[in-house]
């Protein structure tokens, strides 16, 4: 059986090993602070005019399948509620004009670049990372095409190639990260929009102008910021003439969703003190229920 | 360590029963298994699509839900076991450990075969053992990672079933012949290795256990918008944790009752009946803190709706939690062969649906063009894995000394 | 205006808010403009900032910001045939070729839609209107997050409208793509060269019908309004859209709402000025008044007697009532152009203008049995 020495001896080795694993596991995984001045985007809906040109300018930009210019002139696509999908990152969907008037409002749909995304905290090996300067970056080497990311996310952006047998990637809007972040510029989308119905630029600077146009037209708008503060605050940011809901953006609540797994995880796995608890309660368990049958055994024989 | 703890002696069923490997209902297994294998192939060669009702609305389905929740909640027989019989020596349960070690075992093995069929890019599987991508906030890396030592240490505590097999009997044949003394000297020694350091890897085996068993809950937790509160709370890794107690002690009753009518050996009920009576405290406690969390998240009038989710909740309650716990309450009935084989399942069926229901049919994504249904092909290749463990097990206590030998069965 | 009480509570509450350090006391204060057209962007300013580029601009040096875009700072009447005929837009043709807008024919449709500032937020006070491209920069995106680059600034313009009637937002409506073998030349422009839009025909009376019990017809005598009282069309169809003519997809026509287009002149005076139970006749001075205004009052403006519409004021038929030094005897008939004759300076007016009826010519044979004065008239004409 184990001696007393033994014990003490394989549970130092134990707790020494859990230890250096857990220093490597927390800094393998800190949570990336935000650069004060990182980007955003702003998408004004009751500037868009819905001619799907960001559609084409994406699809361009990231090499995603799609026909010519004029063929994004096909408004028939308004018909159903579009959403983004393996082969596209962004869509524009319509929807009926406010009371009173008959211009429809077109709404256009993309990954919001959470400010504490889900995405990024489900994912298993850091395929996906949020910039501190605001872009949501996938790394298709990474990933191991488990989609947890696509379960996490509550705005259900995050795509799959479900028909590529070998290495199907995750699809969804990138903010043009290799524009914006190497070279400042606008993503496609942005630098295409006819009517400057969005905007790039820095997240404060873009939340400050959306409040101001709110405060200065309260007739077109409602007086809410979209992703200012829903799921714990998005880089992308948009603002509407009508609630939320109405543009089928999910109620959620003003706190990430990784809030609470992230509790969950770092509360039981913190400097893995739980477990370590638990295995010296078990070989304390073990050690007396041994000693305890061997004298029985001892008194029997 | 296995063999002063291994005090019941157990043998291999090849050329000590008269129990032929193959019968009608092991073909019908085995065809079965081929089934599997073959979508597997088509799954390879032409992608999840092609075999899946995965979308992008519902990216998880049976093979998440089924394959690997269910898969490793049923193999918690594993730990369970060894805890009661090794952590708490409790001598008696000795005769199942080893049977329990083996489902955990396979089971594991197929959770984590279960897992690559389901990745898209299961090639990269290693990358979750990187520690440049290790990624602490993930409770799917939690799960991955205690899942992966896991299935080692069971494998390490499956070791000196392999060195009592083999020792003194290593025998290959033709030129591998002269190793035959070099690999008899070296089991020898591991098993005196493994002897030594058992204790840490059944304690080991415990708490990584507890630890994957509820962060598999915490998966879920990460959905509050698309999990139905019927089942999303924070505290589904403890739901999971409790529940797995429970269904371990009832799938090692389930497994043994199984194994022995395959095998036509009579059911150890002199063990399985004490204990079947843990179970009602298990499943009382874990019943307790599912109507708490319930009633504290004020969830409980979904319950009364008239939808299928709140019936499927009823079932996986009343079927899986509430009608067994009074069977097994029952002194009677947990002495009776059927009752206790029938409650035991009950309790396996409510575990695994209940799993289901997380993974599967509590799961709303806001934008649902209509509900996930699986594809025959996804079912198939389902079936085709439960059929490959199982044969899996068959072949296992053939070569293997994993049952008790029968004279000892007989003897009690 | 529907919200301008919002508005007020609003700033109201934003005084309270701001007022320690951030005097919006000044935004009524009277040193800010008096132009009542800068009444509606004064309401939407919510910093000083907003028009001012300064911390502390001074009535002397205002400091303002170039080009605002809070409601319209357009100065000086412009025609719609002062402007271009057409203007080629082509500092961004990239994708597409240049633009060629028909600066006349829209420059024409906008007298009914708002005038030239419908289009041109901004002229200097001069009156002289800058191309675009001097306040919105010709850069791909936004160099300022307050105002649009080029790019946005002209489409924002165009498919304000352009989007309102035609209910689509087709690229290819202004824009021809570039193809092989078309290069990025202007195209052709003759077909828009010269082309006025067509005159609007208005119907001369419209006679509604409505639901007020005490006068159902509403007689509207268009003509009257705009030659006699020369009404300019926007002054009346200030806020027409194009889609209310050229949206054939529209269930039913658009009216003016009568409260903010007639209430704005008419006052809400009296409903029965416009409700009747008859069609009311094109205005008439003789039946209104009493007296014609020909000869000698058609070039008065209405408002000299009547003060403005919105408070219109009905001065008595007595000539003195306005020519107040006509007064007992002082009238001297020489300022009709004729001198009277001794005989006829002691008569009183109603003996040749019977009834005062001033309008018609008198006659002498009313007293004269025979005419005996040379060239039939009671003195020297001047």
């Amino acid at each position: 059986m184990v001696s007393r020495r033994d014990f003490f001896k394989i549970t130092g080795t134990v707790a020494g090993t859990a230890a250096l694993t857990a220093v490597g596991a927390e800094a393998s995984a800190p949570h990336p602070k935000l650069d004060p001045d990182r980007f955003g985007v702003l998408t004004d809906t009751t500037l868009c005019i819905g001619c799907r040109r960001c559609e084409w300018a994406c699809a361009e930009q990231n090499d995603l399948p799609h026909g010519d210019l004029e063929s994004f002139g096909d408004t028939s696509v308004f018909d159903l509620m579009r959403r983004p999908d393996a082969e596209s990152y962004t869509v524009v969907n319509r929807y009926s004009p406010p009371a009173g008037t008959d211009q429809p409002l077109d709404v256009k749909v993309q990954c919001l670049h959470c400010e504490h995304p889900a995405c990024v905290s489900a994912c298993i090996v850091g395929a996906l990372v949020k910039s501190p300067q605001g872009p949501v970056i996938y790394d298709a080497w990474k990933c191991i095409g488990c989609r947890y990311c696509m379960i996490a996310c509550p705005f259900q952006i995050p795509a799959y190639e479900y028909a590529d047998p070998l290495t199907p990637r995750i699809m969804k809007c990138t903010m043009c990260s290799e524009r914006t972040l190497a070279e400042g510029r606008p993503p496609a989308c942005v630098e295409m929009c006819p009517p400057e119905a969005l905007v790039f630029g820095r997240r404060s600077e873009l939340l400050e102008l959306a409040h101001r146009r709110i405060m200065e037209n309260p007739d077109r708008y409602h007086p809410e910021v979209i992703g200012e503060h829903i799921a714990g605050g998005t880089s992308w940011l948009m603002i509407t003439d009508r609630p939320a809901a109405e543009i089928d953006i999910p109620e959620l609540s003003n706190e990430s969703p990784a809030v609470i797994t992230e509790t969950i995880q770092h509360g039981i796995f913190k400097g893995f003190t739980g477990p370590l608890m638990l295995f010296g309660i078990l070989g304390i368990l073990m050690k007396s229920s041994s000693d305890k049958r061997k004298e029985k055994e001892d008194e029997n024989g | 360590m296995a063999d002063s703890m291994q005090h019941h002696k157990a043998l291999p069923l090849a050329g000590n029963s008269a129990v032929p490997f193959f019968t009608p209902g092991v073909i019908v297994i085995a065809i079965l298994a081929a089934a599997g294998v073959a979508t597997l192939v088509v799954r390879l060669f032409l992608g999840l699509g092609a075999v899946t009702n995965f979308n992008d609305q519902y990216p998880w389905g049976i093979w998440i839900g089924i394959d690997v929740a269910s898969g490793v909640a049923l193999a918690a027989g594993g730990f369970t076991m060894a805890f009661i019989a090794h952590v708490m020596n409790n001598e008696k349960y000795h005769v199942l450990v080893r049977p329990a070690l083996l489902t955990a075992a396979i089971g594991y093995t197929f959770v984590g075969l279960g897992v690559c069929v389901d990745l898209g890019r299961y090639y990269n599987i290693w990358h979750v053992m990187m520690p440049s991508m290790w990624q602490g906030n993930s409770a799917l890396f939690e799960v991955g990672m205690c899942v992966m030592i896991y299935l080692t240490v069971l494998y390490i505590e499956f070791l000196p079933i392999v060195c009592e097999r083999f020792i003194g009997r290593v025998n290959l044949p033709g030129v591998l012949g002269k190793m035959n003394g070099f690999l008899d000297g070296l089991l020898r020694v591991l098993d005196k290795t493994l002897a030594r350091v058992m204790t840490f890897f059944i304690i080991a085996g415990v708490v990584l256990s507890c630890a994957h068993q509820s962060s598999l809950g915490t998966l879920m937790a990460i959905a509050p918008s698309k999990l139905s509160p019927l089942w999303h709370t924070p505290v589904l890794p403890l739901l999971f944790l409790l529940s797995a107690f429970a269904v371990g002690l009832a799938m090692a009753i389930f497994e043994s009752v199984l194994a022995s009518r395959s095998f036509k050996r009579p059911i150890e009920m002199h063990v399985l009946s004490p204990l079947a009576r843990m179970i009602p405290l298990l499943l009382v406690v874990y019943f307790a803190a599912k109507v708490i969390d319930l009633v504290n998240r004020d969830a409980w009038p979904l319950l009364f709706e008239a939808n299928f989710r709140a019936l499927m909740f009823w079932i996986e309650i009343g079927v899986g939690v509430i009608i067994p716990t009074f069977l097994f309450l029952s002194h009677r009935l947990r002495r009776n062969p059927v009752w206790l084989f029938s409650s035991a399942a009950m309790v396996v069926f409510g575990v695994v649906l209940n799993r289901f229901n997380v993974f599967v049919t509590g799961y709303t994504p806001p934008y649902s063009e209509g509900q996930y249904f699986p594809a025959w092909t996804e079912v198939m290749l389902t079936v085709g894995m439960i059929s490959l463990i199982v044969l899996l097990y068959r072949i296992w206590v053939f070569i293997f000394p994993v049952l008790p030998a029968e004279e000892e069965v007989e003897h009690a | 205006m529907r919200n301008s009480s919002i508005f007020r509570l609003l700033f109201i509450g934003l005084f309270l808010i701001a007022a320690p350090n951030w005097t919006l006391g000044q935004i009524v204060d009277p040193l800010h403009p008096k132009d009542p057209r800068h009444a509606p962007a004064m309401e939407k300013v919510t910093t000083c900032a907003s028009c001012h580029k300064c911390d502390h601009p001074t009535q002397d040096d205002p400091c303002m910001i170039h080009c605002p875009r809070h409601g319209s700072h357009f100065y000086g009447q412009h025609e719609a045939d002062e402007g271009p005929e057409i203007v080629i837009i082509d500092q961004l043709a990239d994708l597409y070729r240049p633009v060629v807008f028909a600066h006349r024919l829209h420059a024409d449709m906008s007298n009914m839609t708002g005038g030239c500032e419908n289009c041109h937020h901004y002229s200097e006070q001069s009156g002289v209107i800058p191309p675009c491209r001097e306040c919105h920069d010709a850069a791909k995106g936004p160099v300022s997050l307050n105002q649009p680059a080029l790019k946005g600034a002209y489409h924002r313009q165009c498919m304000n409208c352009h989007r309102d009637w035609s209910h689509e937002s087709a690229c290819g409506f202004c824009h021809e793509q570039v193809h092989e073998g078309i290069g990025a030349a202007v195209a052709d422009t003759t077909d828009i060269v010269g082309i006025p839009h067509p005159i609007i025909e208005a119907v001369p009376t419209y006679t509604y019908e409505t639901s007020y019990e005490k006068g159902a017809l509403v007689t509207f005598h268009h003509n009257d309004h705009v030659d006699m009282f020369g009404l300019n069309c926007v002054d009346c169809h200030r806020g027409d859209s194009c889609s209310r003519c050229h949206d054939t997809g529209k269930s039913q026509v658009q009216r003016l709402n009568h409260l903010t287009t007639c209430c704005a002149c008419h006052g809400e005076r009296n409903c029965a000025f416009c409700h009747t139970t008859d069609p009311k006749p094109m205005f008439e001075h003789t039946h209104t008044a009493g007296w014609a205004l020909d000869p000698h009052h058609t070039d008065v403006a209405c408002n000299t007697c009547h003060g403005s519409p919105q408070d219109f004021r009905t001065p008595s038929d007595k000539c003195t009532s306005c020519h107040i030094h006509w007064e007992d005897g002082a009238f001297d008939h020489k300022v009709t152009g004729l001198v009277l004759s001794e005989d006829h300076l002691d008569l009183d007016c109603s003996d040749c203008h019977l009834e005062m009826d001033f309008g018609t010519r008198p006659s002498c044979e009313d007293c004269h049995d025979e005419p005996m004065l040379p060239d039939k008239l009671p003195g020297t004409r001047l």
